[in-house]
C-alpha cells in the first residue's frame, strides 16, 4: 500500500522530508486495526479474518477513517489470529471472520469491547485490554521483532514513518566506516545465527582483508526444524535487515550484498524482493545512496533445501551455484568467501540489529545483557508450552522465566522436563538447571549452545532416549556427507539410539556412545559434525537414568519407547465411556461399554488385547479419566 | 638455527624439528619434506587436499591455542607448533580409520592404515565387504578441477552419497581417459579396454575407440581424441594418429631431416 508518492532521494534532507510528509500523513488517521498476518495467524486462519475486514469497512464506508495493516508476525501465534486496535491499544486474539462485523460495531464505532475476545492472563485469571498488559508480552523486551507491529511489510512508508532508513542516513552522513565498526564492537553485538563471533570484529577482519570487490552476505537459511525467527524478520520487517546489511556494507567497503533465504519461504523471498525494488526506487540502494557517493545493491539467492547450506563455505558455495559443501575455514571467509574473495557473512537478526545499535549508541546496546552477551535474542518457543510462539528477551534472563512467565507453562498439568535449546544440534537442560541465564559462555558450558534461537520444550512425557534419537537422525540424514566422522559417525550414533530404544542395549553402547561422541566433535569438518553429539551427550549427562532404565531394565520411564511400554486400562477408573474402544485402529480393546438398562444398568470396564496392541498411544490419548496406564 | 625467514617463508615446528618453507605450503607438505609421515587419503600432490577423509589430523598450537586440524589443508604459518603423533591424534585418527574400515572394507590402503594404526575392528558391521570407495573424491576432483569435464560428481547426502555420474545415467560427457582410475587411492574405479570400446564400468559408459588415421588401429576413446583436438589445435593433426604410427612418423621425418643435412 503506497501512500506517498516520491521520486528517487537525492540527499539526506530528501529523506527527512519524505519522512516528515508520512509521518504528518499518518497523524491524520483516526483508528488503526492492526492485523497479524504471520505465519502462525495465517495457520488459524487469519485470511480469513483479513477478507472480512476489508469487505466490512468498504461497507461501512470506513475505509477513510480506519486504516487496515496487515503486518508480520506479533509473536503470540497460540492465540491467533491477532487483532490490536489503535490508538487505544486493544488486543483482540482467537478472531474469526464472524467477529469482526461485531468488532466493527461494537469497538471501533461505540468503544466497547468484546469480552469473549479479550485474553486472560494465566496467572492472575484477569481479563486484560491491552496487548502491553499480556503476561507473555509483559517480559519480553522486543527491540527488533516489536516494529513488525507497526510495518505492513509490502509498505516502505510504514518503515520510514517509524524512523527507517535515518541509521543509514547517520552512518553516510556522520560517521567513518571506521567508526561505525567501533561502535559495533563496543556494542558487544555477537552473531545471532550460531557461533556468537563478535560482529564488530569479523566486520573489522572484512574490512582489513586484501582483495576486491568484497561481499556482505545475509543468512536467512534458517533450517533448523521450529524454528521461525528469522523469516519472521525477513517476512514482516525486511527493510530492517537492508538497512543493517547496507550500513554494514560501507563500514566494510563493499557494494554487492546477497541474500540467501531459505527455500520454503516464498514469502520471505517476495517480500524481501518488493523491499528491494523500493529501496532502489527511492534511492536508498543501487548508485550514490543519498547522494552519499556510496553504491550497493542486494540480490537473493533461494537455498538449496539443505540444513548443511546453512554453514557459510556451504553457502557460499551454493550461491556461486556449487554443490553446498562446507570447507575448511583455516582461511577465514572475511579473507577467501564468495567467489574467491573477502566476505561477510551476518545472520538475519544480527543485521536486523544494526541500525538499532547505530540509532540509540552502543552504550544502551550494551546496558541490556550479560558481561559478554549483550542485547536481546528472539527465540522460537515450542514444543509442551502453554504459549508457543516468538519471543524476543534481553539477554541474561533465565530460562525459567522464558518458560514459565512468557510460556506459560506446561499444558494439561503435566511436569516440566527438559527444554533443548540451539536448534537440533543443541542440548537439553534439565530443571535443576532452569536458572541459567541466557548467555552464549554458560550455555556452552552446560553442553547447549545459544544456537539461532530454538526452544523446545519437553514434558514429563518426553523420553529422553527418544528424543537423543530424533535429533540424531535429523543430523544423519542432514550431514552432507563429505567428511568421514560426520558421515559414519552419526549413523553408528544413530544405531546405538535405536537399539536403546528397543531394549536391546548394553551398558557398552553408553560408553561407546561417549567415546564416539567426542570422536565425531573433535575430528569433523564443519559444525554440523563438531556440535552433532550435543544432542546424545548432554541427555546422557543430565538424564543418564533414563538410559540406565532402557539398558538395564528394559523400561521406558516416560512410556514412549514401543519396544519397551504396554498399555493397559485400570478398572477403577474407567467410567466406560468407550472413547478408547473408538480410538483404537486395530480393535484391541473390548468392553468400555455400558450394559442393561436403568438399575440394572452395569459398567463393563474396558480391557487391552496385549497381543493386538500395537502400541499406537490412541487410547491413552482419548481417554478423559486417566484410566489408561502405560507401563 | 640462523636462517631468517622472509615474507615468503614461514618457519615452524613439526614434532619438535623446525622448517622453513614457503607461505601458502600445507602442514602436511611441510611434514613429508623433512620425512615425517603422515596419513592422507583425501590429498594428492596434484590436487592438493580436500579435507574430507580426516585421517590426516594433527594437533596444532597457533595464537597459544591448542587444536586439532587436518594437516592437508592446514596453511603452514610462522612460529606454529605441530604434533602428529600425541596420543589425542592417534585417537582420533583411529576412530576415523575404523569408520573408514567399516565403509570401505575392501580397500586396500585403509586396510593397511588399519593395521598400522591398530584399528582393525570396522567401527560397524559392513554392509558390503566388497566395498572400496571412501568418498574422497580425487575422481571428483580429477574429473572437474583437473580435466575440466565434470562427467562425475557427488550425489545425495549423508550415508547415501555417492560419486557418480548424473542419476546414475551413461554420461554424455565422459572422455573415457581413465584420469579418475589413475588417482583413485582404493582402486574403486574399473575400466575394461574391450574391442570396439572403452567400458568405464563405473561410470556406467562405454566410449568407442578412435581409428589411427593411417594404420586403422584403435589407440584412444573417440572422445578423448576429439576433446585433444579442441584443447590443442595445433597438435589437432598429431592425435589423429595412433602412438606407433607417430613415432614410425616421427623417426622418418628424422632420417629424412638427416638425409637433407647430409645434402648440405
Ligand atoms: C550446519 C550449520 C548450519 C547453520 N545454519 C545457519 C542458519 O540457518 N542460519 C544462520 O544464520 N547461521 C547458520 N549457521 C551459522 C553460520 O555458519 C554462520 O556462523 C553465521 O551465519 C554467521 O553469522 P553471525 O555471525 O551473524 O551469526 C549454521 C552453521 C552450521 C555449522
Ligand atoms: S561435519 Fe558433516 S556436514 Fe560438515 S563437512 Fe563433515 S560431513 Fe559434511
Ligand atoms: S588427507 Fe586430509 S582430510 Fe583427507
Amino acid at each position: 500500500m503506497s501512500t506517498v508518492a516520491s521520486e528517487k532521494l537525492t540527499g539526506f534532507a530528501d529523506l527527512d522530508a519524505l519522512r516528515s510528509s508520512i509521518q504528518a500523513q499518518r497523524e491524520k488517521i483516526e483508528t488503526t486495526v492492526v492485523l497479524c498476518g504471520g505465519p502462525g495467524c495465517q495457520a488459524y486462519g487469519c485470511k480469513a479474518v483479513i477478507e472480512a475486514f476489508r469487505e466490512a469497512l468498504d461497507d461501512e464506508g470506513l475505509e477513510e477513517s480506519v486504516q487496515l495493516r496487515v503486518t508480520g508476525c506479533h509473536g503470540f501465534c497460540e492465540r491467533g489470529p491477532l487483532v490490536v486496535i489503535r490508538p487505544a491499544g486493544t488486543f483482540y486474539q482467537g478472531v474469526t471472520a464472524e467477529d469482526v462485523p461485531e468488532i466493527i460495531q461494537k469497538t471501533l464505532k461505540n468503544n466497547q469491547l468484546l469480552d469473549r475476545l479479550l485474553y486472560v492472563n494465566a496467572q492472575t485469571s484477569q481479563k486484560v485490554q491491552t496487548e502491553k498488559e499480556v503476561d507473555f508480552y509483559a517480559y519480553q523486551q522486543r527491540i527488533i521483532s516489536g516494529a513488525n507491529e507497526e510495518i505492513d511489510p509490502e509498505c516502505i512508508e510504514d518503515y520510514l514513518a517509524v524512523g527507517g532508513y535515518s541509521a543509514l542516513a547517520k552512518a553516510l552522513s556522520q560517521m567513518k566506516p571506521d567508526q561505525i565498526i567501533e561502535q559495533i564492537t563496543e556494542s558487544g553485538l555477537r552473531g545471532r545465527g550460531g557461533g556468537g563471533f563478535l560482529t564488530g570484529r569479523k566486520w573489522q577482519s572484512c574490512r582489513n582483508a586484501q582483495g576486491q570487490p568484497k561481499y556482505v552476505l545475509c543468512n536467512g537459511d534458517e533450517g533448523d526444524p521450529g524454528a521461525f525467527m528469522d523469516r519472521t524478520i525477513m517476512e514482516g520487517n525486511p527493510h530492517s535487515v537492508l538497512e543493517g546489511m547496507c550500513i554494514g556494507a560501507y563500514a566494510i567497503g563493499s557494494n554487492q550484498g546477497y541474500i540467501y533465504v531459505r527455500d520454503e519461504y516464498p514469502l520471505a523471498v517476495e517480500n524481501l524482493g518488493i523491499a528491494i525494488q523500493q529501496a532502489r526506487e527511492l534511492g536508498l540502494l543501487g548508485e550514490n545512496i543519498l547522494g552519499s557517493g556510496f553504491d550497493f545493491d542486494i540480490r537473493i539467492n533461494r537455498g538449496a533445501g539443505a540444513f548443511v547450506c546453512g554453514e557459510s563455505t556451504a553457502l557460499m558455495a551454493s550461491i556461486e551455484g556449487k554443490i553446498g559443501d562446507p570447507r575448511a575455514k583455516y582461511i577465514h571467509t572475511t579473507d577467501v568467501g564468495l567467489f574467491g574473495k573477502p566476505s561477510n557473512l551476518n545472520n538475519v537478526e544480527t543485521w536486523a540489529n544494526v541500525p538499532q545499535i547505530i540509532n540509540r549508541g552502543p552504550d544502551w546496546f550494551s546496558s541490556l545483557g550479560t558481561e559478554h552477551s549483550k542485547g536481546t535474542k528472539v527465540f522460537s518457543l515450542v514444543g509442551k508450552i502453554n504459549n508457543t510462539g516468538l519471543v524476543e528477551v534481553p539477554m541474561g534472563i533465565i530460562l525459567r522465566d522464558i518458560i514459565f512467565k512468557i510460556g506459560g507453562g506446561i499444558p494439561n498439568g503435566k511436569k516440566f522436563k527438559a527444554v533443548q535449546i540451539g536448534g537440533p544440534s543443541g542440548g537439553c537442560i534439565p530443571e535443576t538447571l532452569l536458572d541459567t541465564p541466557v548467555d552464549y559462555e554458560q550455555l556452552t558450558d552446560l553442553g547447549a549452545m545459544m544456537g539461532s534461537g530454538g526452544l523446545i520444550v519437553m514434558d514429563q512425557d518426553t523420553c529422553m532416549v527418544d528424543i537423543a534419537r530424533y535429533f540424531m537422525n535429523f543430523l544423519c540424514e542432514e550431514s552432507c556427507g563429505k567428511c568421514t566422522p560426520c558421515r559414519e559417525g552419526t549413523k553408528i550414533m544413530l544405531d546405538i539410539l535405536t537399539r536403546i530404544c528397543q531394549g536391546q542395549g548394553t551398558p557398552e553402547d553408553m560408553e561407546q556412545l561417549e567415546t564416539l561422541g567426542e570422536d565425531v566433535q573433535t575430528a569433523s569438518l564443519c559444525g554440523l559434525g563438531t556440535s552433532a553429539p550435543n544432542p546424545v551427550l548432554s541427555t546422557l549427562r543430565y538424564f543418564r537414568d533414563e538410559y540406565e532404565a532402557h539398558v538395564k531394565d528394559k523400561r521406558c520411564p516416560a512410556g514412549v519407547c514401543r519396544e519397551l511400554i504396554s498399555f493397559s486400562v485400570t478398572p477403577e477408573a474407567c467410567t466406560s465411556c468407550s472413547l478408547c474402544v473408538k480410538a483404537c485402529p486395530v480393535e484391541a480393546i473390548s468392553g468400555g461399554t455400558r450394559k442393561g438398562k436403568g438399575k440394572e444398568r452395569t459398567k463393563v470396564p474396558a480391557v487391552i488385547d496385549q497381543d493386538k496392541c500395537i502400541k499406537c498411544r490412541a487410547c491413552y490419548e482419548a481417554c478423559k479419566f486417566n484410566a489408561v496406564a502405560v507401563s | 638455527m640462523s636462517e631468517e625467514t622472509t615474507n615468503s617463508t614461514v618457519k615452524l615446528s613439526i614434532d619438535g624439528q623446525e622448517i622453513t618453507v614457503e607461505a601458502g605450503t600445507t602442514v602436511l607438505e611441510a611434514a613429508r619434506r623433512i620425512g615425517i609421515d603422515i596419513p592422507a587419503l583425501c590429498y594428492h600432490p596434484v590436487l592438493g587436499g580436500a579435507g574430507a577423509c580426516r585421517v590426516c589430523l594433527v594437533e596444532v598450537v597457533a595464537w597459544g591455542r591448542r587444536r586439532m586440524v587436518t594437516s592437508c589443508v592446514y596453511p603452514a604459518r610462522e612460529g606454529l607448533e605441530v604434533y602428529t603423533n600425541t596420543e589425542k591424534v592417534l585417537r582420533s585418527r583411529r576412530a576415523v580409520i575404523a569408520m573408514l574400515l567399516a565403509k570401505a572394507p575392501a580397500a586396500k590402503v585403509v586396510q593397511e592404515l588399519a593395521k598400522k594404526y591398530g584399528s582393525t575392528e570396522p567401527a560397524y558391521e559392513p554392509s558390503d565387504p566388497e566395498a572400496r570407495c571412501i568418498l574422497c573424491g580425487q575422481c571428483v576432483r580429477t574429473c572437474n578441477e583437473l580435466i575440466k569435464v565434470g562427467a562425475v560428481n557427488f550425489a545425495h547426502r549423508g550415508q547415501e552419497r555417492k560419486v557418480g555420474t548424473p542419476y546414475n545415467a551413461t554420461s554424455d560427457v565422459c572422455l573415457a581417459c581413465g584420469a579418475c582410475q589413475n588417482l583413485c587411492p582404493t582402486g574403486n574405479i574399473r575400466i575394461r579396454d574391450k574391442r570396439d570400446l572403452r567400458a568405464m564400468l563405473t561410470w556406467h559408459t562405454d566410449v568407442p575407440w578412435n581409428k589411427c588415421s593411417k594404420c586403422g588401429q584403435s589407440y584412444l576413446p573417440a572422445r578423448l581424441v576429439e576433446f585433444l583436438k579442441q584443447q590443442c589445435p595445433v597438435a589437432a593433426e598429431l592425435v589423429t594418429i595412433c602412438p606407433r604410427c607417430r613415432r614410425e612418423g616421427t623417426a622418418e621425418s628424422f632420417v629424412q631431416a638427416s638425409v637433407l643435412a647430409d645434402d648440405e
